[in-house]
């Protein structure tokens, strides 16, 4: 959709983020040598470090991926948020005291504890650097997202700025100054979710007709005795010419009797077995002089009428009979008023809601139509798992295992990532580590909480972007309170900064201090090291912004699951089995690291989602024996584990 | 000595709670996978199986995480005790060894 910006947000957006500028600089000039720059010389108070756990974990993926899955399919976005607390448990019981035991600056150098070896240090390095890029993705893909409507500008724009604001950051300062921007905004990112939701239950439900535009979207309710196309032209419609491939889909172009307007209908299941429905449809097609949007191009002005635009969607039609009679809204619409929290779901669950999905058709003449059709659903159905990882409704096995395997590397991924490991060597001992990950974990969980409410309230608001999940939050915001909709945008954009220097800073201590020092053995003395870091982090910024612009119509929290599947296969059976079996050896942990991140990477690279939606093309059938499913964790984990237990007792040593 | 027995004993409750949120995490995917349809069965109108083991899967993350957070013995108590008992007879006998040696 296009988006018009406003002064309000943007002087909010622009005063949070020459705060947190402001922040970085003050307290970068503190942060001269390598174990400020990295580990913020051990001194950050717990409670802030646990606050900043959550401003390092609650990233754009979880704000904006896991409220725009919710809003478009209901529970299984907060299954995302289930398994990324989960993960935290791991964290607690089984790493953080070891680890925070064993390390200094980096995570290859807890493995390297014990070993000290030259090969340990350029594994753990280059898988730092391959998990911290893979989820910098996501992270550069929702700044993009953010910007969009905040700012008016094209997602690029949106990737372009928050790259260069990070590396001004990550340059001036380290990690004193993240940790301390982090705490911030870890805090005002659940504080405000937190008004946003009360602010939802405040506002109830309210039955409508369509989206907050107030274009109502027609549906044709036709005998279905004869064919579709005779009953349409029996009741004034003029049928007009459409490709095969629309066809085959029980898509329709018709002129209205009434408006004259064009619209696509697509007939779908009716609640009468006798009648047939068509309901309206929304389409964009791409073509050379801009976007064609229900058939007009996008943004040209008819009249006194606003820019053409697709039509804001997601709204409650019926809701439940206690209310059809008591309260109304000045337009005439039945609402239920305000509802506490456990109201709220069991009114959404008896409501019936419309959802829209979608559909990519190829034409004739080389440009491709995505359509976007409405279906109405109950409200229970889309409180249960399966509408976004649909093979688990089917009876096939590969789908359901495609699914435990995703759950399985969001339990595993949390303990594994780098950026959130090294956040266990800026407190001073393993009782701090420990403290402050019970408030991490204690932050965290009360905001995925709060995504629930959060997504279904997208989903209802009349407001969502048919084009894009990622910003259903934001957009959420919007229909509520423009105020909210400038603070809401600006936290979750200085969120992403603050994720994204983390992460930049996680490659960069692992370019400079475990390859260029640990590995090629350079001689640095402290202040080239950090200059080094620093170099790196502009290079990997670069590479990020490149890969955010690549990917910037995935699901953001789809693109983090991978970026954990990777995380879980490369580091996590190398940590384990170093703290937990003796008989490790260096070169078990090399082959374990080596093997799980390039089985994990390979898998996902050739996986059908990735043909799919990143390559956009079609993959060859001995793939799909190879690779049955999309998500790796369920083979590479056990497979990195299964490499380090063989390597490491074929490379044991003669005890005397 | 006494800080790695107190590792030795929290690295066992951790693996302990681990294993229990494991079961407790696991048990919510399979029958998310393999019985989807059990999921929707309401306790009450509005919260199905899903949301209620969600929710709960969220708050029992934290439960575990105090409990292990109060049981966990902490390194500088012993730490800090032990010496507190042990520094001045040192001192003692340092002192006296000065003087033998004198």
């Amino acid at each position: 959709m296009i988006n018009e910006p406003s002064l309000l947000p943007v002087l909010v957006f622009l005063a949070f983020v020459g705060l947190t500028l402001g922040i970085s600089f003050y307290l970068g000039g503190k942060a001269k040598s390598s174990s400020g720059y990295f580990a913020a010389h051990g001194q950050i108070p717990w409670f802030v470090n646990g606050v900043a756990f959550a401003g390092d974990y609650l990233s754009a993926a979880s704000f904006l991926g896991i409220c725009g899955m919710i809003a478009f399919y209901g529970y299984d976005g907060f299954l995302y948020s289930i398994g990324y607390l989960a993960g935290w448990v791991v964290a607690l019981f089984v790493i953080a005291e070891p680890m925070k035991r064993m390390g200094k600056f980096t995570f290859a150098d807890a493995l390297n504890a014990k070993f000290n070896s030259r090969g340990i240090q350029l594994a753990a390095g280059i898988s730092t650097l391959a998990v911290s890029v893979f989820y910098l993705i996501p992270q550069m893909v929702g700044a993009g997202v953010l910007v969009q409507p905040l700012l008016g500008f094209d997602h690029w724009v949106g990737v372009v700025m928050v790259g260069a604001v990070v590396i001004l950051i990550v340059v001036t300062a380290g990690m004193v100054s993240t940790t301390w921007v982090q705490f911030l905004k870890g805090s005002l990112l659940v504080l405000f979710s937190a008004v946003l939701t009360i602010l939802i239950l405040q506002r109830g439900f309210e039955a409508t007709d369509g989206g907050i535009d107030g274009y109502q979207f027609t549906t044709i309710e036709l005998p279905g005795i004869r064919s579709v196309e005779e009953e349409l032209v029996e009741v004034g419609y003029t049928l007009l010419p459409v490709e095969e491939a629309w066809r085959d889909k029980s898509y329709y172009r018709v002129t209205s009797p009434t408006s004259n307007d064009e619209l696509v209908v697509k007939e779908v299941n009716s609640a009468s077995d006798s009648k047939r429905t068509l309901v309206e449809c929304q389409t964009r097609t791409p073509v050379a002089d801009g976007i064609l949007v229900n058939g007009k191009l996008q943004g040209s002005v008819i009249g006194d009428e606003p820019p053409t635009d697709l039509h804001p969607v997601g709204h409650v039609r019926t809701l439940p009979a206690e209310f059809l009679s008591t309260q109304r809204t000045p337009d005439g619409n039945t609402t239920t008023g305000p509802l506490g929290p456990i109201a709220f779901l069991r009114v959404f669950s008896e409501s019936e809601l419309v959802i829209w999905s979608n559909e990519k058709l190829q034409n004739e003449d080389g440009t491709a139509t995505t359509i976007f059709y409405p279906s109405l659903t109950r409200g229970a159905q889309v409180l249960q798992p399966g509408a976004k990882f649909t093979g688990i409704r089917k009876s096939e096995f590969w789908p359901k295992l495609n699914f435990l395997s995703l759950m399985f590397a969001l339990f595993c991924g949390t303990a594994s990532l780098p950026h959130i490991l090294i956040r266990y060597y800026t407190v001073k001992d393993a009782a701090a580590a420990r403290k402050s990950t019970i408030v991490g974990i204690a932050t965290i969980g009360f905001f995925y909480v709060l995504t629930l409410y959060l997504g279904l309230g997208a989903m209802t608001s009349g407001a969502m972007d048919v084009t894009n999940e990622n910003m259903a939050a934001p957009l959420l915001a919007r229909s509520i309170n423009e105020w909210l909709f400038a603070m809401i945008s600006a936290i979750a954009f200085t969120t992403v900064l603050g994720t994204v220097s983390g992460l930049i800073l996680a490659s960069a201590g692992a370019v400079a201090h475990d390859i260029l020092k640990g590995y090629v053995g350079l001689e640095m003395t402290d202040h080239e090291q950090v200059r080094i870091a620093k170099l790196a982090s502009v290079a990997v910024g670069v590479v990020a912004i490149a890969l955010g612009i690549l990917f910037a119509n995935m699901n953001v929290t789809y693109l983090v699951g991978w970026a954990f599947s990777v995380a879980a296969s490369a580091n996590l059976p190398a940590l384990v089995m170093l703290l937990f079996w003796k008989k490790t050896t260096c070169q078990g942990i090399i082959a374990g690291v080596v093997v799980g991140m390039a089985s994990s990477l390979g898998w996902i690279l050739l996986s059908s989602d990735t043909f799919a939606q990143v390559y956009d093309a079609p993959r060859p059938d001995w793939l799909a024996v190879l690779i049955p499913f999309s998500q790796p964790g369920i083979v590479t984990i056990p497979l990195s584990f299964l490499t380090l237990i063989v390597v490491s007792l074929s490379t044991q040593e003669k005890q005397a | 000595m006494s800080s790695s027995t107190s590792q030795t004993a929290n690295a066992r409750l951790g693996l302990w709670l681990f294993f229990m949120y494991s079961l407790f995490y696991f048990g919510f995917v399979v029958v998310c996978a393999f019985a989807p349809s059990w999921s929707a069965w309401e306790l009450t109108p509005g919260l199905n199986l899903a949301i209620v083991w969600g929710f709960a899967l969220i708050a029992v993350a934290f439960v575990l995480a105090l409990v292990y957070g109060l049981a966990c013995k902490t390194d500088t108590v012993p730490a800090n005790t032990v010496p507190a008992n042990t520094v001045p007879t040192d001192k003692v006998q340092t002192d006296t060894d000065a003087e033998r040696s004198r």
